[in-house]
């Protein structure tokens, strides 16, 4: 059960630039370029606190659990 | 992170050492055998056949190659430990490149264990060559501090394990967000 990590698609809807998150959020475009591009190992809470908060939504709405084809039916 | 300087300051300093005795030790036994008949007493007694005063150009060459075997891990050593120390210099404190430094020196320390105690029998021989049928030395021996050597050799060796966890750490901390 793979992570996706949907930060684009919510930045595309709010109309804002990454600069803009990562300035709000308080962390680096390459650390926030590592977690839109699922390369993170990990997401603090914090971290997910200040991303929701900024951009008005909810966890869900940036992390989607999909099915990989390994999963059991 | 308060340390990094003095890792980095310190580090400098142990590179230039190891380094220094990297060449040192292959310089010193060529030295030491080269003129093994000109140095005090004090020094080539314990070494020196009862009854000779002197030793012949062939036990001296062969000597030297005995001593190369413990020198070259030496310098196996000292070269993993220059490389440790300049990864350190360079502020790299926990990655794949320390790890192998540490496991290869564990590595040395028990190949060092190993040369030393081969280096004696060797040593042996190649001073009584020449020597009248019956004159001829065959020595063996196992020393404590070949014991100790093989124990350092271990934990060095875990050492490795324990810097590859915390490399892993450190890897996952870096990929958290």
């Amino acid at each position: 059960m793979p992570i996706r990590v949907n930060l684009d698609i919510m930045l595309a809807r709010r109309k804002v630039s990454s600069k803009a998150l990562a300035e709000a959020v308080g962390i680096t475009q390459a650390n926030l370029s590592i977690l839109k591009t699922g390369k993170a190992k990990a997401i603090r809470f914090s971290t997910l606190e200040a991303i929701c908060r900024f951009l008005d939504c909810s966890p869900g709405d940036i992390l989607e659990c999909t099915k990989s084809p390994d999963d059991p039916e | 992170m308060d340390n990094l300087p003095r890792i980095k300051r310190m580090s400098r300093l142990l590179c230039r050492v190891a380094g220094l005795f990297l060449w040192s030790i292959p310089t010193g036994c060529v030295l030491f055998w080269a003129f093994f008949n000109h140095l005090p007493e004090a020094m080539t007694g314990p070494l020196l056949i009862p009854g000779r005063d002197a030793l012949p150009l062939l036990n001296r060459a062969l000597c030297l190659a005995a001593a190369l075997l413990p020198a070259g891990v030496a310098m196996y050593g000292f070269l993993t430990l220059r490389r440790l120390f300049g990864l350190y210099a360079e502020g790299e404190i926990f990655s794949r490149r320390n790890v192998l430094c540490y496991r290869e020196l564990g590595m040395a320390l028990l190949y060092w264990a190993l040369a030393t105690f081969l280096h004696t029998p060797l040593l042996s021989l190649a001073l009584s060559v020449g020597m009248p049928e019956g004159q001829r030395q065959l020595t063996i021996g196992l020393d404590s501090m070949e014991l100790v050597t093989v124990f350092a050799g271990l934990v060095a060796l875990v050492i490795s394990w324990v810097m590859d966890e915390g490399r892993s750490i450190q890897e996952e901390q870096a990929l958290t967000i």
